[in-house]
């Protein structure tokens, strides 16, 4: 059985109506309306930033010119409809015409070669911008081209100033600027592809050419439709660089500080994990909403660059809720493409998910009541107290239900043991003395969220379950919610096919998940995987183990050290900013920074969603346990081979 | 349809190679370089050692130590070993460091060892052997390249050598990089805007344990048509039967391969492989010369055997080999020591060019 949610969504970028159908409007209009409708997409630079998966190649395929072809040949089926307008909010839409001619150029490692070159670097620059030009110009007239514009209808309209010069692009004319751009890159193909580089006075004279159609082009001009009823559009060329991080960082740096030059009429973006940082910027790339490390001459980074994260930053309460909203719309889509549940209109995945309470079996309830009445002798609690605290429960709700039994004795317990920290130990008066607090115990939501951990730690109860609690660990990535969402699915049709219920208990629901959640972990093969796997590992251990703690003080799922320790940490601890930046980039980590806590600044090192299904800590955000880059970085010289 | 360069190839399997080179080398006018690795891999010294034993000081060596980040430190002794044992069978060697990764983790290795090579004086030689045993193909394959034309130039005899051993490549497991990218001097034309209406076809060499490996490549090139390629014959007959069990989820969700589209190839031979390549090669381009072409893409990651035939058919055809580089080993050493005194290795010897197949040129330095 086909099932979409285990393919990524950039596999359904060769037929253009596919890729459409599973594309969400939402994330579009959230990282891209704002710049959009203020003009800043299109007449500076724009740096993308986002972990993998995080919808990066997914959102420059959707500006490609064919895509916005394919969406305006179909824009009065309803399922498009968001999608035209969220285009249309960005500005890649007007009227229902395209504004701008997308071409998206995975950059890949062809563009890396150039760095190991023997040559100067202005040369090593020249080379590299000229293939990117080339191809670029090359992949524009070919979209064009699929779009069924003739080549004899398309015009270069070069920028005031550079008429004179136009022929160093193969002249005006869509036929000759290809013909050029192809020689080109024919011969930087052969440089870049040669086993030995060639030396500098060998060079084929196409390759060294000045050939800089990035500075001479402005528009467009294309004439579309049938013959005796063409109009003419005026696109602006939009070049989408994708997969920067490949580049070597220095190459980056250039090539951004030559994208971001004012004078470009054309607009261009790109799009970066972050990787290519070097561990100062990439951490101060996140724990700063917009930072740009890098500073230039003549270049101030506000009106030169516009930049883009595609993950979480900034508010965090709003970014989730945001997620949950996009996850829930993508499922929704891909849930179409299942005949299997489609055609019985399941096309809403929280509608498989129950969301229904597993408790504990009767023989589990007593163990934990016999343990619950342990405690309160070992303590030495009185009964009425105890009565108290059963009542506080009783009463306590959650989303307007009463607890389940097997939470509300835990609660019990999670509340005995705060009780005789705050009371400063039993009474000398025997066990009936009921003293008082210090401060008021209540039933609470901390309670209830430590008792709820309590019972997954002993007997392995259902957590993770429902389609909130899914969006959640996936950590606000797209393709690691997919990746979950893909077991659930999978099983739900599996159900259906041996005609069983389409929903998935809470039970399974948390066991596949846990299980997903580790295999997922298991297959880390990025750079620095085993360290970070190692930190995380560390990291998740005490987490565990606070978590465990039977007052339930604190259920974290984070690590925090001081803000101004953490800002040190490039110069002072080289090696753990580069594992963290790692960790940071394939999702394993999300650094929170600035956060307050006890009239201190911290940054909190959040484990993330994998993590955190494998070792069965709370998804709830906040709760951390205090660190120093000291013990972080003992973690990973405990894990030196 | 062209006549295969390879069509009647020299080539010898197993005992064959041994007894070949033991002749072949005892002719006094032979002068060999040997280049091979010198890494932790237990087949560093199989073939340094029959060429130490049949040509004896009319051997040189020259020893190509990849370094990785972070290595453990038990395959860096074993590679210390292995360095020394190489040392004292051809003493007239050199070591070369090689860093196969970049600072920032891009992958140079295939450049720099080119360059390394192509700084070796070959005046005075008629042979070069180079043994893949210990090499990765990110490595090997580029100088394969260099020295195919460095050899013809200067008429000299190029031998490829490889002590091939599936159960040992099993248990050897990599650690791969997250970027799949084609070998150095191995693109064929790939990213080309004149290849940007080819029809695609992927063929990858399946292999246990390289089912992450060979995902990223699917997703890199993102091909039409998938023909895997299943060893058969193999040392282990239930093999392919194995590997489409692991492959199960490929074959029927992401791949859809049909049972007509998988291509078998003898474990031990090259040249099956390198034709079975070509014959399709032909085949396509027929059908697809009218609809923007075809282009095949390689992807080797099994058995070095077979990847000597897929090096062979993309050295006559310029064919795309996209691979991922290994950031780092591991192998437990115990059991690979075990398995390696349960079996004597195997050698298969590709004669790739010289004077088998013209008449030999002259080496002035010879004369």
């Amino acid at each position: 059985m086909d099932n979409p949610f285990q393919r990524r969504a950039t596999e359904f970028l060769r037929d253009d109506e596919a890729f459409l159908a599973i594309v969400s409007p939402e994330p579009v209009t959230f990282y891209l309306k704002k710049p959009g409708q203020a003009g800043r997409l299109y007449d500076r630079l724009v740096l993308m930033r986002g972990t993998p998966g995080s919808g990066k190649t997914t959102l420059a395929r959707l500006f490609e010119y064919p895509s916005v072809g394919a969406l305006l040949r179909n824009s009065s089926v309803s399922t498009y409809q968001a999608l035209v307008g969220a285009l249309s909010e960005c500005g890649a839409l007007k009227d229902e015409q395209p504004t701008v001619l997308g071409c998206r150029l995975p950059l890949e490692t062809d563009y890396r070669e150039f760095w190991e070159f023997p040559y100067p670097e202005t040369l090593k620059l020249g080379l590299m911008a000229a293939l990117i030009q080339a191809r670029a110009v090359l992949g524009w007239l070919r979209h064009l081209a699929a779009g069924g514009v003739h080549p004899a209808d398309i015009d270069i309209v070069p920028r005031t100033g550079a008429e004179t010069i136009i022929e160093v692009i193969g002249g005006v004319k869509g036929d000759d600027v290809a013909c050029r751009a192809r020689a080109i890159e024919r011969a930087l193909y052969e440089v870049m592809g040669a086993l030995i580089a060639p030396d500098e006075a060998d060079l084929p004279p196409e390759a060294t050419a000045a050939y800089q159609p990035f500075d001479i082009i402005e528009r467009i001009r294309v004439r579309v439709g049938p013959d005796g009823k063409k109009r003419t559009l005026e696109l602006r060329p939009l070049a989408i660089l994708d997969d920067a991080h490949v580049l070597h960082p220095a190459q980056f740096r250039t090539l951004q500080r030559w994208l971001a030059r004012r004078e470009l009429r054309i607009a261009r973006w790109m799009i970066a994990r972050f990787d290519v940082l070097l561990p100062q910027e990439a951490l101060a790339a996140v724990t700063e909403d917009r930072s740009e490390a890098a500073r230039y001459p003549g270049l101030s980074q506000d009106r030169e660059t516009e930049v883009v994260l595609l993950q979480s930053s900034g508010p965090r309460r709003e970014n989730r809720t945001n997620f949950r909203r996009i996850a829930k719309d993508m499922a929704g889509r891909y849930l179409r493409r299942m005949p299997l549940l489609s055609s019985r209109d399941l096309t809403v995945l929280g509608d498989l998910l129950s969301d229904e309470e597993a408790p504990l079996t009767p023989s589990e309830c007593r163990r934990l009541r016999e343990s619950v009445d342990a405690a309160q002798r070992r303590l030495k609690v009185a009964s009425s107290r105890r009565e108290t605290f059963e009542r506080e429960v009783a009463e306590f709700r959650v989303d307007r239900r009463p607890v389940a039994e097997d939470v509300g004795l835990a609660m019990v317990a999670v509340m005995l043991h705060r009780y005789d920290k705050r009371r400063g130990g039993p009474s000398l008066f025997g066990s009936e003395d009921d003293q008082e607090p210090s401060r008021p115990i209540s039933a609470n939501s901390s309670v209830y969220e430590a008792a709820r951990l309590h019972l997954l730690q002993k007997f392995d109860r259902p957590y993770y379950y429902g389609i909130d609690d899914l969006c959640d660990a996936s950590s606000e990535n797209a393709e690691q919610f997919l990746q979950l969402a893909a077991v659930l699915v999978e099983t739900s049709a599996t159900q259906i096919i041996r005609s069983k219920p389409a929903y998935l208990s809470a039970a399974t629901q948390h066991k596949l998940l846990r299980q997903r959640g580790e295999q997922i972990i298991d297959g880390w093969s990025f750079p620095q995987h085993l360290l970070v796997r190692r930190l995380a590992t560390g990291i998740a251990a005490r987490c565990v183990k606070v978590t465990a703690q039977p007052n339930g003080w604190l259920t974290p799922n984070a690590f925090g050290i001081r803000q101004e320790e953490f800002d040190t940490l490039p110069d002072a601890h080289p090696e753990l900013a580069h594992v963290l930046q790692f960790g940071v980039a394939y999702n394993a980590i999300t650094l929170v920074p600035h956060y307050p806590c006890k009239a201190k600044e911290w940054c909190l090192i959040e484990l993330g969603g994998m993590v955190v299904l494998k070792h069965g800590l709370t998804l709830k955000r906040g709760g951390f346990v205090e660190s120093t880059a000291q013990e972080l970085t003992a973690m990973l010289e405990a894990s030196r081979p | 349809m062209m006549k295969p360069r390879w069509a009647r190839c020299i080539y010898h399997l197993e005992l064959n190679t041994k007894k070949f080179l033991q002749l072949f080398l005892a002719e006094p006018h032979r002068r060999v370089l040997l280049i091979a690795g010198a890494g932790f891999d237990p087949r560093s010294t199989a073939v340094a050692r029959l060429l130490s034993q049949h040509a004896g000081r009319r051997a040189q060596g020259y020893f190509l130590r990849e370094e990785r980040p972070r290595p453990d430190a038990t395959l860096v002794s074993r590679a210390d070993q292995n360095e020394k044992a190489l040392r004292e069978l051809i003493p007239n060697c050199s070591v070369a460091r090689l860093d196969v990764f970049a600072a920032d983790n891009a992958v140079v290795g295939g450049r720099k060892a080119v360059r390394l090579v192509s700084a070796l004086a070959l005046d005075d030689l008629t042979d070069l052997f180079v043994d893949f045993s210990a090499l990765s193909i990110g490595v090997a394959f580029p100088i394969v390249r260099y020295l195919l034309t460095a050899a013809q130039c200067q008429g000299l005899n190029l031998h490829l050598v490889v002590a091939d051993e599936p159960e040992t490549d099993a248990e050897i497991r990599s650690t791969a990089t997250d970027v799949a990218d084609a070998i150095h001097g191995f693109k064929g034309g790939w990213g080309l805007d004149a290849n940007s209406r080819a029809a695609l076809l992927w063929m990858p060499q399946l292999a246990t344990g390289k089912r992450s490996v060979l995902e990223r490549i699917r997703q890199r090139v993102q091909p039409h048509a998938f023909c895997p390629i299943l060893p058969f014959p193999a040392d282990n007959p239930r093999l392919p039967d194995q590997l489409i069990e692991q492959y199960a989820e490929e074959f029927e969700n992401t791949w859809r391969v049909d049972t007509r589209d998988i291509v078998y190839a003898s474990e031990r031979n090259p040249l099956d492989l390198y034709r079975t390549i070509l014959r399709m090669d032909d085949s396509r381009k027929r059908v697809f010369s009218e609809i923007g072409g075809s282009q095949i893409i390689l992807s080797p990651v099994g058995s070095k055997a077979l990847a000597v035939g897929a090096l062979m058919a993309a050295l006559e055809r310029d064919f795309t080999i996209m691979y991922v580089e290994a950031l780092g080993y591991s192998a437990d050493f115990a059991s690979l020591d075990a398995i390696r005194e349960d079996q004597t290795t195997e050698l298969v010897h590709v004669w790739l060019s010289g004077e088998a197949y013209a008449p030999p040129r002259i080496n002035r330095a010879a004369t």
